[in-house]
């Protein structure tokens, strides 16, 4: 397999990064779904976003290998603070979209690929719905106090 | 709070003033040449010149609906406390887009709407705003892909989830699917052309504004994204996210340094 050139082998790094933060989430949301501490439509919810989730992982995927690059594999397991609420689930859940949306926003200015960087961008959308959705599940304002990224 | 309406804005008044221009410019595209909206801007024909500009008056266009819809008194409390924050987002990004078309050489050109659909109730609006968000997203989308200079990508990559941020609180208000998609792109390129027939959107019209008679109306705004129901949902309700947001505006008014922070 000829080696990529340095953009590319880049692009491939970001990408994994952003792998690696899918499949945590992805994780956590299973996690917290079998706490039986979700009522069922926030749990309905959750099993939306973990969806979604598991959606952008595949893209990501599926791109890294087209670059030639291995995609990283989950871990068995990720730390995740005491959840003892649904409160708890959910605030955790809203500081990992947050984390999500803002590091997509950072990878899409790094990543030299046009075409990259519109799947970037349409995966940070995404997270941001996330953090509306979760936002105003826990009473919080639900878009940003800022009118530009990143979120808070 | 700025107010870049014209003094004595009213929707009928602002329709007649502004249906000069948007009769002769119904067209309006992100792709070059189609992109430009009139003789002044095709002038100007730069690429990240006319797309910025195109964001420049977008904008504009939204923060002058938005004020239209709030002197209808149809909306609630929340729901116009909402509103207005999100007037205060899309003067931000106007301001941002002012910036770069005076730093390329040109000059600001706000957008108009021509015809606004028929707003009987807070739902229209709700749907209108939901529509012109969906917009927002969409160009922001395609912004990304048309600048050719990296800040100027940035920008807009830096606006486009705020701009979601609205789709979505309208989405949940409207009982719509809040997370309809894994991939939100907003509307598309080609649907901004035909919602902007549709409103007739062009350049807004000079403080003077004539009143030539108005093309027949095209039909067919305000269908959004299908809705998924997600009425057994307990989030996304607009009492929540009203109580949020009118919440949050009440503490960051009694305090400055008490915005809500959700972390």
């Amino acid at each position: 397999m000829p080696k990529l050139a340095a953009p590319l082998a880049a692009d491939v790094d970001l990408l994994n990064a952003a792998i690696a933060l899918e499949q945590q989430a992805i994780w956590t949301y299973g996690a917290a779904a079998k706490t039986n501490l979700l009522t069922p439509d926030v749990l309905a919810v959750a099993l939306k976003i973990v969806g979604q989730h598991q959606d952008h992982e595949k893209a990501w995927t599926t791109e890294v290998t087209k670059l030639s690059g291995t995609p990283p594999k989950a871990k068995d397991s990720y730390d995740l603070p005491p959840l003892k609420t649904q409160e708890d689930i959910l605030k955790y859940a809203l500081s990992l979209e947050i984390l999500a949306a803002n590091t997509y926003f950072d990878v899409l200015q790094k990543l030299t690929s046009k075409t990259l960087k519109s799947i970037s961008a349409s995966i940070m959308n995404d997270e941001t719905t996330h953090v509306v959705v979760l936002s105003s599940a826990l009473g919080l304002q639900p878009f940003n106090t800022s009118a530009f990224m990143p979120l808070k | 709070m700025e107010n870049p309406g014209k003094t004595g804005f009213s929707r009928r008044s602002f329709i007649k003033k502004s249906a000069a221009a948007a009769g002769a410019v119904a067209l309006i595209s992100m792709s070059s040449p189609a992109f430009v909206l009139g003789k002044e801007l095709t002038m100007q024909a730069s690429g990240d010149l006319d797309v910025a500009n195109f964001e420049y008056g977008l904008e504009a266009l939204a923060i002058a609906a938005y004020q239209a819809a709030a002197k209808t008194g149809l909306l609630d409390k929340p729901v116009l406390d909402i509103a207005l924050k999100f007037v205060d987002q899309h003067v931000a990004h106007q301001k941002a887009w002012e910036a770069e078309v005076t730093r390329l050489g040109g000059k600001p050109q706000a957008l108009a709407i021509g015809k606004y659909p028929d707003l009987k109730s807070q739902g229209d609006i709700l749907a209108f705003a939901k529509t012109l968000e969906e917009v927002a997203v969409g160009s922001y989308f395609i912004a990304i892909q048309k600048f050719q200079d990296a800040s100027r990508v940035n920008i807009a990559a830096s606006i486009m989830p705020i701009e979601m941020e609205h789709v979505t609180v309208y989405a949940a208000a409207l009982k719509q699917d809040p997370i309809p998609s894994s991939f939100p792109t907003g509307t598309s390129e080609a649907d901004i052309g035909k919602i902007a027939t549709a409103l007739m959107i062009g350049p807004a019209p000079a403080a003077t504004g004539g009143g030539a008679p108005t093309t027949a109306p095209a039909s067919g705004i305000g269908g959004g994204n299908k809705q998924d129901d997600y009425s057994g949902v307990v989030i996304g309700t607009l009492a929540a996210i009203g109580a949020a947001a009118a919440g949050a505006l009440a503490l960051r008014k009694n305090n400055q340094t008490q915005t809500a922070d959700k972390e």
